[in-house]
């Protein structure tokens, strides 16, 4: 029986390495780099390629959207239905906005939002699409005892295929100075549709 | 003069082929680096070296230390090593010559709040955390900073698998993985790669970063990485580029070619190693050996695997069972898909069980072997043909492919690549052996730790998949 430490040995073998010659790849030894600009013609030189591929401008409409139920203040729990719209050229912004229903118990709310982000292609086991976005929320919320509350909140939306995630927080006034604060997370079913331009 | 130098100093049956320029510009055409000669390289695959090499390079460092890794834990190694930094920083110190050092770690990893680090800090450290989520300031699925470096004094580096904790050093207790100590030029670009992914992180933490669209970030981050300067022009790398940093080698550490392989999905849109994967398997001509915890491959890779061996190449890839695997649940049957197609294509495909109740025998009987068998593996490695070898972070899954930023090298040396080759044919044969107990006559006989999956098992996992595939492929960018 060969003993544990002959076959870890066999198994883990660790140590110096024989050296193989030089000149495999018939360059230079590079130089330690001392010059930001240098250094970086010198190893795209030496790549032989674009060391970063340029990414060309491609505008890009999307349509997203959704629906689900949002936990948290004002609602408690209530359920939301939105309409979002994205533009993004692909190589500097997206930006999206959009419109929104929200209902429940004792409040109803309609909600306008505007952000950076929108609809974009995901790289995946499969090909799919999804949304992310930072968003600020005009929201006009009817409470049944206060009346009309106008507010703000700011939230991020996330979206993999049909699964969104939004966490939103903000807070809105009545005419007699009677506050609603929003801390909410909606989950939702999303569909985001990509328009290539 | 290229074939004399082939000559001098070469052994029988370790010339050249014919392909290896070729191969050579195919890893740097296509995995976007160079290549960089006479550097002396260390396969780290015992725990015990990979610990101790670690420590070296810090005991060692006179100037700076830099490091990033995925996680970093509050366990007795993830403690040990911050204290050996903190003990050579006062060492330092108290020269007069302080030690530079900048810990990167991913924000997932680092949690908001941790006091870990506080001890470093105080005496100088920078700690930083990579692409933090807080606030929901990046997408769930974002960029994970996964790659892992350790450079001292831009002389010397370890790059690799391993992060800092427990598992992937306590010898009882441990992960097979594998990392590689390189000394020569190829550590510049190592601490390149590492000095980019410092300012990234500075600034992705500015506040202005809740203004920024995501194609405005990844611009930024681009031109960083193809100029060494942000779109206005400034140069974060320029405060690092002079001796100190970068230090002049004497002279040649060793003579093996090595080129620094790394991934980073706000810089391309598919991994570089990825692409440069599938290419060396549509060419490898008799074998590949390929090594990862967590298979769930891309298509493009799955297929390249699967047409080599159609080809007549034998392919082994070494994962982890079902049983000693170190994520469960949506992770470990994200890969089924991957191992079923592989398994009926003719792939070798060797699972290492580990062996839950040898744990017990030892304890039983009170064997104190001096290293147990690992009990799964979490290191990445491909081996193609038998001149080509790649150490990596990646684990050339769809996270890796589209997501993390990832770290290797890639070794053009046959020596290297035999060793490899043994290491792996060790591992897939270590079976009914002795766990030498270093106290006394005491006995414990291994079984098989390694099975080939067949027939049976891709039924099992069959079952196991049931309709979970389109959901599972569907959300496989989140694990």
């Amino acid at each position: 029986m060969v003993t544990a430490v002959r076959r870890l040995a066999a198994a883990l073998v660790v140590g110096a390495l024989a050296s193989f010659p030089a000149a495999i790849v018939g360059a230079d030894e590079p130089a330690a780099p001392r010059n930001v600009d240098a250094w970086h013609a010198a190893f795209a030189e030496a790549v032989g390629t674009d060391l970063v591929d340029s990414v060309e401008r491609e505008w890009t409409l999307g349509l997203y959207p959704n629906a689900g139920a949002a936990v948290g203040a004002p609602e408690w729990i209530g359920y939301q239905i939105h309409g979002f719209v994205s533009l993004s050229d692909g190589t500097r912004f997206s930006l999206f906005a959009g419109y929104g229903y929200e209902r429940g118990f004792n409040r109803q709310s309609h909600l306008v939002t505007i952000g950076w982000g929108g609809v974009r292609q995901l790289s995946a086991g499969r090909a799919q699409r999804g949304f992310y976005g930072k968003f600020l929320r005009y929201r006009r919320i009817n409470d049944a005892e206060h009346g009309l509350h106008h507010g703000l909140s700011a939230g991020v939306e996330n979206c993999v295929g049909p699964f969104a995630v939004t966490v939103e927080v903000g807070a809105a006034r009545s005419a007699d100075n009677h506050w609603v604060w929003t801390a909410q997370l909606a989950l939702k079913l999303a569909l985001p549709i990509v328009v290539p331009l | 003069m290229l074939a004399a130098a082939f000559v001098a100093g070469s052994t029988p049956g370790a010339l050249p082929a014919a392909g290896d320029e070729e191969l050579a510009e195919l890893v740097s055409r296509v995995g976007r680096t160079r290549w960089t000669a006479d550097n002396d390289i260390e396969l780290l695959a015992d725990p015990r070296r990979a610990w101790e090499a670690r420590l070296d390079l810090i005991e060692g460092a006179e100037h700076h230390v830099f490091i990033s890794t995925f996680s970093w834990k509050g366990d007795d190694y993830g403690t040990r090593i911050r204290e050996v930094l903190a003990d050579r920083m006062r060492d330092r110190s108290a020269t007069g010559s302080p030690l530079t050092v900048h810990c990167l770690a991913d924000a997932t990893a680092m949690g908001l709040f941790t006091r870990g680090f506080d001890g470093l800090r105080a005496l100088g450290a920078e700690v930083r955390s990579y692409n933090r989520q807080s606030w929901g300031m990046a997408p769930v699925y974002d960029a994970r900073m996964h790659d892992k470096i350790i450079i001292a004094d831009g002389r010397k580096a370890i790059v690799g698998g391993r992060n800092y904790s427990d598992i992937y050093f306590d010898p009882q207790h441990w992960w097979l993985d594998f990392g590689v100590m390189v000394e020569g030029a190829a550590v510049w670009d190592l601490q390149m790669v590492f000095l980019k992914s410092w300012a990234v992180t500075t600034d992705l933490t500015r506040l202005r970063r809740i203004a920024w669209p995501l194609e405005s970030i990844r611009h930024r981050v681009r031109s960083l990485w193809s100029t060494g300067r942000f779109p206005d022009g400034r140069s974060p790398l320029s405060p690092f580029l002079d001796e100190r940093y970068f230090p002049a080698l004497d002279s040649a550490p060793g003579g093996v070619k090595v080129a620094v392989l790394y991934d980073n999905s706000m810089v391309w849109d598919r991994a570089p190693t990825a692409d440069l994967l599938i290419k060396l398997v549509d060419r490898a001509e008799t074998e590949i050996d390929l090594m990862t915890p967590f298979p769930n491959f891309p298509a493009e890779l799955t297929r390249a695997l699967h047409d080599a061996v159609h080809r007549g190449v034998r392919v082994r890839l070494i994962v982890n069972h079902r049983d000693a695997a170190i994520r469960g649940g949506w992770i470990l049957l994200s890969a089924y898909p991957t191992l079923i197609e592989l398994v009926e294509a003719g792939v070798e495909v060797w699972a290492w069980k580990a062996n839950p109740k040898l744990l017990e025998e030892v304890a039983e009987v009170k064997c104190a072997p001096a290293i147990m068998p690992p009990i799964a593996l979490h290191g990445k490695m491909v081996r193609i043909d038998d001149a080509l070898t790649i150490v990596h972070s990646s684990n050339f899954n769809i996270r890796s492919t589209f997501y993390n930023t990832e770290a290797g090298l890639a070794v053009l040396d046959r020596g290297f690549n035999a060793r490899m080759k043994s290491l792996i044919d060790g591992l897939l044969t270590l079976s009914n052996f002795d766990l030498q107990c270093t106290n006394g006559d005491r006995q414990v006989v291994v079984d098989r730790l390694v099975t080939r999956l067949g027939a049976e098992d891709v039924e099992v996992m069959r079952d196991d998949l049931g309709h979970s595939q389109g959901f599972l492929d569907g959300m496989s960018l989140l694990w």
